[in-house]
């Protein structure tokens, strides 16, 4: 206990003495935690996205001609089918009074005689579901006895889904390069804070320390760069999230939880970037 | 005893040592000279085992450095206390954590590190500065903590790397006189120094060094 007291005492101060690369090792674990963050909030954005954007589709299961008897006995069938979470029986009544309000009742009075169907519309739970089986869902009840044709505006979804699909990407790409450089940073700076305390590996060496006594403080301090900096960036956008959560329904709520993980994570990033940057044995020579 | 046979090595620059043998004995003190540039911190370092030699043997005790774990070579160097020509105080804690970081490092508990630490700082005549900062410190009186820490681990010889570099006359005199009062308590001593003069009419053996080679 007296020695794990040691290293974080010492830890701290080669953190404290490691100055203004300690603060740059700080601003890029800040960097490294806001770009993780807003990475998650982003992709959480985006998956909220892409759940109104499917709860907006629904099937439209037209009947045969004839089959207006049997549409409570198939609505009943399709809201049984997993996924489901309303299935509306459109008589031909309705359908007629919905082309009218569409289109206008001198046009339908044109037609005559109402030609339109009977349908059924599905709409789904857009958790439960995707574009694909969507696809799939059409045409499986596309084989039921008594529909004629299943219609759903599948090339629309697909189109905004691939622009979805490409703002996740670039998204992927842009906090792929900022975590690289970050991580980069971090090595350097903790790499360069060695230097900055060579009279402490000196004096520790010279008087028998062990290489396990010198390089764990700076393990410790690279933990501790981690966590302070990553808390910071991690904390100001929490905050952020609190302030802007109900501004148009695209800043999602904050998730403790993985700020925290995010946390953890940052001080094992800034403990390994440490155990790179010094590695056991770090001797005179190599901070001289 | 500290053995050398035959040690050499070699920098890119052409400085280094070149085939020592030395053997300082149990209470002996032995002064390397010569000037600067000549190899004594680089032989002073290979005891250390902060250099490897490129050829040759040094034994320090029971440890035959060649070959030695490196693992290892901390438990030589906590044999021997080691003044560095640059001293390596730090210097933002006081004189006594600087002498306590040695206990803290061996895992002494702290009653044990503070007795050591105060006795050695009234052995080097430090007790009335144990709360001052180093840097406020004389050139001299840094040179007597530096000894001072290498002291606190009773060590089996004492290895100090110019001890009177840049000292007046009178501040290196006192240094002699402190290494002189530490070799009649017994201790072994091997210092590196390029003022032989210092050491006149005392129990020191000279060994000179020129450009790398022993002459004497």
């Amino acid at each position: 206990m007296r020695r794990f007291w040691f290293y974080v005492r010492e830890g701290i101060g080669a953190f404290a003495r490691s100055g203004i690369m300690g603060m740059l090792t700080v601003f890029a674990f800040f960097i490294l935690g806001t770009t993780t963050i807003l990475l998650l909030a982003a992709e959480e954005t985006l998956d909220q996205a892409q759940e109104r954007l499917l709860a907006l589709f629904e099937l439209e299961a037209y009947l045969q001609p004839g089959a207006e008897q049997q549409a409570d006995s198939l609505a009943e069938v399709l809201r049984r089918r997993g996924g489901v979470e309303e299935v509306k029986v459109v008589g031909k009544e309705r359908a007629a009074e919905l082309f009218a309000e569409e289109y206008g009742e001198e046009l339908f009075d044109l037609l005559g005689e109402n030609p339109l169907p009977a349908s059924l519309r599905i709409r789904y739970n857009p958790t439960k579901i995707s574009r694909g089986t969507l696809d799939q869902e059409a045409l499986e009840i596309g084989k039921l006895d008594g529909i004629e044709e299943v219609v759903f505006e599948g090339d629309l979804l697909a189109r905004l889904e691939s622009v979805i699909q490409a703002v996740r990407n670039k998204l992927f790409f842009i906090a792929g390069i900022i975590a690289a450089v970050s991580l980069l940073l971090t090595l350097q700076a903790v790499r360069v804070s060695a230097r900055a305390v060579e009279r402490w590996v000196r004096a520790v060496t010279i008087i028998g320390g062990s290489a396990w006594q010198v390089q764990a403080p700076f393990l410790v301090a690279g933990t501790i760069s981690g966590v302070l900096g990553g808390g910071l960036g991690i904390g100001l956008i929490l905050i952020l999230q609190q302030v802007f959560q109900g501004s148009g329904g695209i800043v999602p709520a904050p998730d403790y939880f993985r700020a925290l993980l995010a946390l953890l994570a940052m001080g094992m990033i800034g403990f390994f970037a440490a155990l790179i940057a010094a590695p056991r044995g770090v001797e005179l020579k190599r901070v001289a | 005893m500290i053995k050398l046979i035959g040690v050499s090595k070699r920098f890119n620059k052409g400085r280094g040592i070149e085939n020592i043998h030395l053997q300082v004995e149990k209470g002996e003190w032995v002064a390397i000279v010569g000037h600067a540039g000549a190899g004594k911190s680089t032989l002073l370092r290979c005891i250390y085992g902060l250099e490897k030699p490129d050829q040759g043997e040094i034994m320090v005790s029971k440890y035959r450095l060649h070959g030695l774990p490196k693992r290892k070579l901390p438990q030589v160097r906590r044999m021997l206390g080691v003044v560095d020509q640059d001293l390596a105080l730090l210097p933002d804690r006081s004189v006594f954590h600087n002498v306590a970081l040695v206990g803290e490092v061996l895992g002494w508990p702290s009653r044990k590190t503070k007795q050591a630490s105060l006795h050695v700082l009234n052995r080097v005549g430090l007790y009335a500065h144990i709360d001052a900062q180093t840097t406020t410190l004389s050139y001299g009186e840094r040179r007597r903590l530096a000894i001072a820490r290498a002291l606190v681990a009773q060590p089996f010889a004492l290895i100090a790397d110019e001890p009177f570099g840049h000292l007046d006359l009178g501040t290196a005199r006192g240094i002699v006189e402190l290494l002189s009062s530490i070799h009649e308590q017994g201790s072994t001593l091997l210092i590196a120094t390029h003022r032989p003069e210092l050491l006149e009419d005392l129990p020191v053996r000279i060994v000179k060094i020129k450009q790398g080679r022993q002459v004497e």
